[in-house]
């Protein structure tokens, strides 16, 4: 097997809690990582980088790729079948969304409502609740009308929730992308389908994806990063926080747009020496490969394309972790971790689960 | 929200559900084309 060398770049997702630590200066950086990247979907990308003291205007998504925010004009299809007319008085869609906020019932504010409302054939209906119950309501929702619960009335009990809920409930229910949709890696089973059953509230905006990146580092604007990385395939890496999540995907279409091949890093779970791993040399090519049933521990995994996979047929891919549900990890795969490893547990006694960089909160569940 | 990096922006209903859609089969393309497969 081919020797690589080391790994210089890691992307990694900025979520609310990292940008807390950055915020408060209780972040910690991973010191052998000489480039980091942010896309951020959850928050700003530009105040992570400015708490950090990134550089990141040369590096903003996406001045040189435009096509990637192209949207295309937008026509709402008045003709579709799972539409219906709204039948209220007013014009305004008054189907019940207990679930989504507090008042439930109310209108929406919606003043460019039409007399056309989308019509769903099942949708989460009843309070919000944490999400552990929320897959109950979700399931509730899914069987046949007559034994299912009926959503209460809100203004007759108006759910009784904190208010800090409230954004997240509105970025589960409408911010969840079209690929996260798509892709939706992030639950095991979904008790719905994240198509069809959730039902759009409001479009209130976008957040740009950010690449950043260590001061040190040399390519510090994209002709260069893209120039880099043609020029030594393979040599750099991204990470971000799950597969399947927008910064993921919009560093996949970074690369199938640039042909560059940056190797990606998946990052699940709560792992305080994952930023750590990310730096490191890989070893034999190989990545830290570990078992999904080790708490605490990042799981990393390659998701490239067919061509990747042909030409690094060494690296951990994602038939090979499937495996390692049912049969354990692959042995050629495993490797020591030293120790990074011992320092990566040192970490985890530090270092609430989620408060590292790049961290998305791991599912509690055995799946990994 | 402009601050913070969001860009506000506003969508009727209907025009949410047209993109959406059109997400979708732009992401659909990029992933298939990454090979991502779902769990």
């Amino acid at each position: 097997m081919s020797h690589h060398r080391p790994s210089r770049v890691a992307i990694g997702l900025s979520n609310h809690q990292s940008r807390t630590r950055l915020a408060s200066g209780r972040a910690s950086f991973p010191r052998p990582c000489r480039y980091r990247a942010s896309c951020s979907s959850t928050t700003s990308g530009a105040s992570i980088a400015k708490h950090a003291g990134w550089k990141s205007s040369a590096l903003r998504l996406p001045e040189p790729l435009d096509e990637i925010d192209a949207r295309p004009a937008l026509t709402a299809d008045k003709g579709k079948k799972n539409e219906k007319t709204c039948t209220s008085p007013t014009g305004l869609a008054t189907r019940p969304r207990s679930y989504l906020r507090p008042g439930a019932g109310r209108r929406l504010a919606q003043p460019q409502c039409s007399h056309r409302v989308p019509v769903h054939p099942r949708r989460l209906a009843g309070q919000y609740r944490p999400p552990s119950r929320q897959r109950s309501s979700a399931r509730n929702s899914a069987r046949p009308s007559s034994s299912r619960t009926a959503p209460a009335p809100a203004a007759r009990s108006p759910p009784t929730m904190s208010p800090s809920r409230h954004p997240m409930v509105i970025r589960f229910c409408w911010a969840t992308s079209a690929a996260t949709r798509w892709c939706r890696t992030s639950i095991a089973k979904p008790a719905y389908n994240a198509v069809t059953d959730l039902e759009t509230v409001a479009w209130i905006g976008t957040q740009p994806n950010l690449l950043c990146c260590n001061p040190s580092f040399p390519h510090d604007t994209l002709p260069k990063l893209i120039a880099a990385a043609k020029a030594e395939p393979g040599k750099y890496a991204f990470g971000s926080s799950g597969l399947g999540t927008s910064p993921t995907l919009t560093m996949e279409l970074f690369k199938q747009k640039t042909g560059c091949d940056i190797t990606f890093i998946s990052y699940r779970g709560a792992c305080g020496g994952r930023g750590r791993r990310a730096g490191r040399p890989r070893a034999d090519g190989d990545f830290q490969h570990r078992s999904a049933d080790e708490p605490g521990q990042c799981r990393q995994a390659e998701a490239d394309g067919i061509e990747r996979r042909q030409a690094l047929a060494g690296h951990a891919q994602h038939a090979d972790l499937r495996r390692d549900r049912v049969a354990g990890p692959r042995r050629d795969l495993v490797v020591d971790l030293g120790g990074a490893d011992r320092h990566a547990g040192q970490d985890q006694g530090q270092v609430a689960p989620g408060d590292g960089e790049g961290a998305e909160v791991a599912p509690t569940s055995s799946r990994a | 929200m402009k601050a913070g990096g969001f860009e506000p922006g506003i969508m009727t209903v209907p025009e949410i559900d047209a993109y959406i859609q059109t997400e979708i089969k732009r992401w659909g393309e990029v992933i298939r084309a990454a090979g991502i497969e779902a769990e």
